[in-house]
């Protein structure tokens, strides 16, 4: 509120509801944005256009957007689980923007049955469904820490290394390089 | 009768534990399953000795500070852990066994602090003071953790909480022996006071007239529960409820004397653990429960119920 700006843009989530109505009682215009998933990549390019007077340019870029989000996936190849974090192991199920990445790039997700953006698993089930991949967001080039456990040793693209190490700042989230994010993955799983 | 039914108890839920997976593995197949050896039997034994570890240190606790209410994790171990969890993803401390290396020695630092709060009074050790001690140890370890987790942007960060609500994932043949080779010791000088802890429920004065050495007993059973538990929040981090209801239980059906309430309390800490980690694991596959919410579930009305006998008494 001291920076007195002209527009506040929050992403639309329970603890930025409240800061929005506040914002708006203080007199601030303020926009809430879904961006979960790659379709509310065009509305929310609209909605931007629109508070910021720039209609025309939005829509140029919404249709592009639009256009990678509707796209037909291609049929999969390959297989892979998202790994989050290790101990418990969560992994992304269906309906998630990394979920959707995977179906774009060609790979299916081997929990896209689960019926959750992320979900905590049993270890064995991910030996049980055994991905090809193993994906995890990840600036770093060396595999994740618990490539080293045994107990991960059980899950064979563990065993053989075949880590897909993705820069959170091009997989972490939807935005103007999906397209590019998509691609880059098509790329790593035809290796 | 009621040891063997106990025992029987403790195998069935091991059983039950290697048997029933979210993978399924045929019964034909058990013994040959990768999954079954690397996965399953680590983690039920593993199971099994952090629920009987944690079901002797209530049981040691609750005699030591003679209070019901007590629980391995009243005396600020969580708290300790946690913070040392946090500050090794904060510091960005690599290796397989940075985060329960990190957790064992914040549960440490927070066993000496508490320790030393408890000898605040001079050269006796005062349960009172231990109990006040763990509780305000446990609140500033945990105002610092949500501080750092708070101020960081790393989702790693937020996720340590996930390690510290507890749970069996982290199992591996590892852990099991670390475990088994650590246990051992602080549950042998646990089962040498049970004698000493029975006379310390007549009060200290009378422990001492009747041979106990009071002072010696009181730091060896709070060091040896407390070491004991914080090697369990190490490899599991913070499961609830089995060092609190277990220790009644097995009062229930041994009485109060410590020399068959200790080993009572361990298998049926055990037992519990590996039973309530199956349901974890199993009823909603192929997603996983946390343990302590399973835990919790069987806890709370299982001390309900206890709570109403002893309104009742």
């Amino acid at each position: 509120m001291a920076r007195r700006p002209d527009l506040v843009v929050l992403y639309n989530a329970g603890p930025n509801v409240t800061a929005a109505k506040q914002l708006e009682r203080a007199g601030i215009q303020t926009v809430l944005i879904d961006l979960n998933r790659l379709e509310d990549l065009g509305p929310a390019a609209r909605t931007l256009g629109r508070l910021t007077g720039r209609n025309e340019q939005a829509e140029s870029l919404a249709m592009a957007l639009d256009s990678t989000a509707g796209r037909p996936p291609p049929p999969s190849t390959t297989s892979l689980a998202f790994v989050v974090w290790d101990n418990p192991p969560i992994i992304i199920g269906h309906g998630s923007y990394l979920d959707q990445l995977a179906t774009q790039a060609g790979a299916r997700n081997v929990f896209g049955d689960v019926a959750a953006p992320s979900a905590q698993v049993s270890l064995e089930t991910i030996v049980a469904r055994n991905p090809e991949w193993i994906a995890v967001l990840s600036d770093s080039a060396a595999p994740p820490a618990f490539a080293k456990r045994r107990e991960w040793r059980a899950v064979r693209a563990v065993r053989e290394g075949h880590f897909l190490l993705l820069p959170g700042s091009l997989f972490g989230r939807p935005g103007l390089r999906s397209g590019e994010a998509i691609q880059q993955l098509r790329a790593r799983l035809a290796r | 009768m009621r040891w063997t039914l106990l025992v029987i108890l403790a195998v069935l839920a091991l059983a039950l534990s290697v048997v029933l997976g979210p993978a399924a593995v045929p019964l034909g197949e058990l013994l040959r399953s990768d999954i079954v050896w690397s996965l399953r039997v680590p983690r039920a034994l593993l199971a099994f000795l952090v629920g009987g570890s944690l079901g002797v240190a209530g049981a040691g606790l609750q005699a030591l500070v003679r209070n019901p209410l007590a629980d391995p994790f009243l005396l600020g171990l969580s708290g300790g852990a946690g913070l040392g969890a946090v500050l090794a993803i904060a510091l960005h401390l690599s290796g397989p066994w940075a985060l329960p290396i990190a957790a064992f020695l914040g549960a440490l630092a927070a066993l000496g602090l508490v320790y030393r709060l408890g000898l605040i009074g001079g050269a006796s050790l005062d349960p009172r003071i231990l109990l006040l001690g763990g509780v305000a140890i446990g609140a500033f370890t945990a105002a610092i953790t949500t501080a750092i987790v708070s101020l960081a942007d790393a989702a790693e960060l937020r996720n340590a909480f996930l390690w510290l609500w507890g749970g069996l994932s982290g199992a591996s043949w590892d852990s099991v022996l670390l475990v088994a080779l650590y246990a051992p010791i602080p549950l042998v000088v646990l089962f040498a006071a049970s004698r000493p802890l029975d006379l310390l429920a007549l009060g200290e004065e009378s422990a001492g007239y009747l041979g106990a050495d009071v002072e010696r007993v009181k730091r060896r059973v709070y060091l040896a529960a407390s070491l004991l538990t914080a090697a369990a929040v190490a490899v599991s981090g913070v499961i609830g409820f089995v060092g609190l209801v277990v220790p009644h239980i097995a009062r229930l059906t041994w009485g109060h004397r410590h020399r068959s309430l200790l080993p009572a309390a361990f298998l049926g800490g055990g037992a519990l653990l590996a039973f309530a980690d199956t349901l974890a694991r199993t009823v909603v596959a192929p997603r996983e429960l946390p343990v302590g919410v399973v835990t919790a579930l069987v806890g709370v009305p299982v001390f309900a119920f206890l709570l109403k006998r002893w309104t009742i008494a």
